[in-house]
C-alpha cells in the first residue's frame, strides 16, 4: 500500500530527508535538482511532496498525504487536529514575544497592545492564557519591522539565535514556547494503512534515539 | 456583496448530487427501519440552554445563535443526540428501551478554511433505555451495516472506551481542566506535548508511564492484553471487561475484519461515557461516523437512562463512494409528451396514462422548436410525442 509524506520545502525538508534515508527509504529523486512537486520512491512504494510548510498540515489532515514533516510553529498556527506522534528535534527555536525592553508604550490612546505577527492564532492563544487583551496586525516577514516603524508594540515570532533581533535593537520580552520538527500522522491513515505507517514510525523513533 | 452569494459552508444539492445523496439516505432509512429503529424528527432550532449546560455542553462560539420574540437565545441544533434526550424525557414518562433514527441536518460555525460546514446531514441512530456490551455491540453492528450497506469496501471501524482513561485518572490526583487538556493530547495521539505537559504537572511516574502508553494502545485484539497488563484498577479492569465483550460479540457476528482498537481515542464531547466508535475508510481523511454510549446524558433531562448511538456524515459518504468509484447515480428514463394547445388534452391524457403505467413523463404545452430537438437529442429521453395539428401524435424519437 502507497504512503505519501509531505515535507515542508527547505532547511527542514533536507533534514526529513537524511532521517528517512537513515530509515531506509530512497531520498535521491527528492535530493535531484527539479522543478517537480511530486517524487517517488518506487522500491519501497513511498510518495513524496514538497510543498510550502503552511500547507503541510492541510495535506496531512485532508488525508491527501499519510504523514508530513512539519515545524511545531506551524502546526500551532494551523490547529488542525492531527496525530503529532515525533519530536524530530531538529529546526529548534523558540516562538517569543519581542520588542524594546526599556520602552513602555507612552501613547494615551491605545490601551490595547498592538502585536505584530505572522502567528495570529499563536499570539491570540498566549494573550488569551494571560488574560491579556491585544490587537493583532498580521504581517507576512520581517516582523520585525511593526515596532522600529511604531507599527505595533511588540511582535511575535520565531527566533533561533536572536541575531535579527539584536541587529534591530529589539530583545526578547517573553518565551511563548519552544518549538521544533514534528512528525504528524493523518488520524485515519494510521488506522487504515498501519502495516505501512507503523514500521517507519518505530524506525523514525529508533533512529532518534541513537541520535541522544 | 453580490446577491447571489451564498454563506459559508453550505451549498446546494443539484439533481445528481441530490439523488445520490436521496438515495444513500433511503438505503440507510430502510437499514435502520430493518432493524426497528424508527424514524423521528426534531425541531431544527431549539433554545440555547438545551445545548448550553452540562455534560452536552456545545462550545458557545460553535453554535449559530438568534433570538425569539422574547428575547431568549435559540440555536439551530449543533447535533441531533441531545435533541432525542430531550425529546425522550418530554414525551415518556415510563421507563423503557427507544430505538430511534433520525436524517437531519446539523449546523454549526466551523472553520471553513479546513473544508467543514455549517450545515451538514446526519444519519443516526439511538437506542436509549439499555445499558451493556450486548446494546454497544447492537450498535457498532448496525454501523457496520449501514456502511455495507452504502456500498463501502474496505472500512474500518475503530473501538475505544473512556472508562479506561477515565480509570487510570482515578489513580492520581488530576483535576478536571487538566484532564481535559491531557484528553485531547491523548486523542490527537500527541505524545510529544503528553511528555512535556506530565513533567511540567509532576505526575507521579506510575500514572506517568500509563498515560504515556495510552496514545500507542491501538491495533487488533492484542490491544485487550497491554492495556490489562498496565493497570489493576476496578474502573479500568470493567472498561475493558465490556471492551472485550463487544469485541468478541462482533466477532461472533463476523466482522472482526472491520475492527480496530483504539483506548486512546477519546472522543471531543464530553457525554460519552463508555464505548467509543468511529468509522473510517482511507480514502477519506476524516472519520466517516461516531458514536459511543452516554450514560449520563438522559439523567441531565430526567429520567437518567443508559444509552448508546452514532450518528453518519451523509455527504463524507458520498465522497468515500465517490473516492472507491463505487458512487453511481441512478438514471430515470423519461418519455416526453408535447402538444400545440389545441391538442392539449390529447396530450395530458397520454402522459398520465404513461404516469399510471409507472413511467416518468414529461407534459409540455407548446414547446420552443430547439427545446423539442433538445428532448429528441436528450440521453435521458427514451421517447418524444408530439401532437402538432392531429389527434394522433407524432414519434419523434
Amino acid at each position: 500500500m502507497q504512503i505519501t509524506i509531505a515535507l515542508a520545502k527547505g532547511r527542514l525538508a533536507e533534514m526529513a530527508e537524511d532521517l528517512l534515508e537513515r530509515c531506509g527509504l530512497d531520498v535521491s529523486e527528492l535530493r535531484e535538482d527539479s522543478r517537480k512537486l511530486v517524487f517517488y520512491d518506487r522500491k519501497n512504494d513511498v510518495r513524496y511532496l514538497l510543498v510550502k510548510p503552511t500547507d503541510v498540515p492541510v495535506y496531512v489532515d485532508h488525508g491527501v498525504a499519510d504523514l508530513g514533516v512539519v515545524g511545531k510553529d506551524t502546526l500551532l498556527e494551523a490547529g488542525r487536529p492531527l496525530y503529532e506522534m515525533l519530536d524530530l528535534r531538529y529546526g529548534k527555536c523558540d516562538i517569543c514575544v519581542a520588542g524594546y525592553a526599556e520602552k513602555k508604550r507612552q501613547e494615551i490612546t491605545s490601551a490595547v497592545t498592538r502585536v505584530a505577527t505572522k502567528y495570529p492564532r499563536i499570539a491570540k492563544m498566549y494573550y488569551q492564557q494571560k488574560g491579556e487583551n491585544i490587537e493583532i496586525i498580521k504581517l507576512n516577514g520581517s516582523i520585525e519591522l511593526g515596532p522600529i516603524l511604531g507599527l505595533s508594540d511588540v511582535i511575535v515570532d520565531i527566533v533561533e539565535s536572536g541575531r535579527t533581533l539584536k541587529e534591530n535593537g529589539l530583545s526578547v520580552l517573553e518565551t511563548v514556547c519552544a518549538v521544533s520538527a514534528r512528525l504528524v500522522v493523518n488520524r485515519v491513515s494510521l488506522k487504515t494503512k498501519y502495516e505501512a505507517i507503523a514500521p517507519l514510525i518505530a524506525k523514525m523513533k529508533e533512529e532518534l534515539e541513537a541520535e541522544k | 456583496m453580490r446577491r447571489n452569494q451564498l454563506p459559508e459552508g453550505v451549498q446546494d444539492f443539484l439533481p445528481a448530487e441530490c439523488r445520490a445523496k436521496r438515495d444513500l439516505e433511503e438505503t440507510l432509512r430502510q437499514e435502520f427501519m430493518k432493524n426497528g429503529y424508527e424514524e423521528i424528527e426534531t425541531p431544527s432550532f431549539e433554545y440555547y440552554d438545551v445545548f448550553s449546560d452540562g455534560i452536552g455542553a456545545y462550545m458557545q462560539e460553535n453554535m449559530i445563535k438568534f433570538f425569539d420574540l422574547n428575547g431568549r437565545i435559540l440555536v439551530l441544533r449543533p447535533d441531533v443526540t441531545v435533541p432525542i434526550a430531550r425529546m425522550i424525557s418530554n414525551n415518556f414518562a415510563e421507563e423503557g428501551q427507544f430505538r430511534f433514527f433520525y436524517i437531519q441536518n446539523a449546523y454549526g460555525v466551523e472553520d471553513y478554511t479546513i473544508g467543514q460546514r455549517s450545515e451538514f446531514t446526519q444519519a443516526g441512530v439511538e437506542l436509549v433505555g439499555k445499558g451493556g456490551s450486548g446494546a454497544d455491540a447492537e450498535s457498532i453492528a448496525l454501523a457496520v451495516r449501514s456502511l455495507l450497506g452504502a456500498g463501502l469496501t474496505g472500512f474500518k471501524i475503530d473501538i475505544g472506551q473512556v472508562g479506561f482513561y477515565k480509570g487510570l485518572l482515578q489513580d492520581g490526583n488530576i483535576p478536571g481542566e487538566t484532564a481535559e487538556e491531557l484528553r485531547e493530547l491523548i486523542d490527537n495521539k500527541n505524545s510529544v506535548e503528553l511528555e512535556y505537559r506530565l513533567d511540567q504537572l509532576g505526575v507521579d511516574s506510575a500514572l506517568r508511564e500509563k498515560l504515556l502508553a495510552l496514545p500507542g494502545l491501538f491495533g487488533g485484539r492484542e490491544v485487550l492484553e497491554k492495556a490489562r497488563a498496565l493497570s489493576g484498577n476496578a474502573a479500568c479492569a470493567a472498561a475493558l471487561d465490556n471492551l472485550e465483550a463487544v469485541y468478541q460479540l462482533l466477532c461472533e457476528f463476523g466482522y472482526e475484519k472491520y475492527l480496530s482498537l483504539d483506548l486512546g481515542m477519546l472522543h471531543k464531547y464530553h457525554y460519552y461515557s463508555g464505548i467509543v466508535f468511529r468509522g473510517m475508510a482511507h480514502e477519506m481523511g476524516f472519520p466517516l461516523l461516531s458514536g459511543g454510549r452516554y450514560d449520563g446524558l438522559n439523567g441531565e433531562f430526567g429520567i437518567d437512562r443508559p444509552a448508546v448511538g452514532f450518528a453518519l456524515g451523509v455527504k463524507r459518504v458520498l465522497i468515500a463512494l465517490e473516492r472507491q468509484g463505487s458512487l453511481r447515480v441512478k438514471r430515470t428514463k423519461k418519455t416526453v409528451v408535447a402538444a400545440q394547445a389545441h391538442w392539449a388534452k390529447a396530450a395530458f391524457l397520454q402522459a398520465e396514462a404513461l404516469r399510471q403505467a409507472g413511467q416518468v413523463a414529461v407534459f409540455e404545452i407548446d414547446p420552443a422548436p430547439e427545446v423539442l430537438a433538445g428532448y429528441a437529442a436528450d440521453e435521458n429521453v427514451d421517447a418524444v410525442y408530439y401532437y402538432s395539428d392531429q389527434a394522433q401524435p407524432e414519434r419523434r424519437k
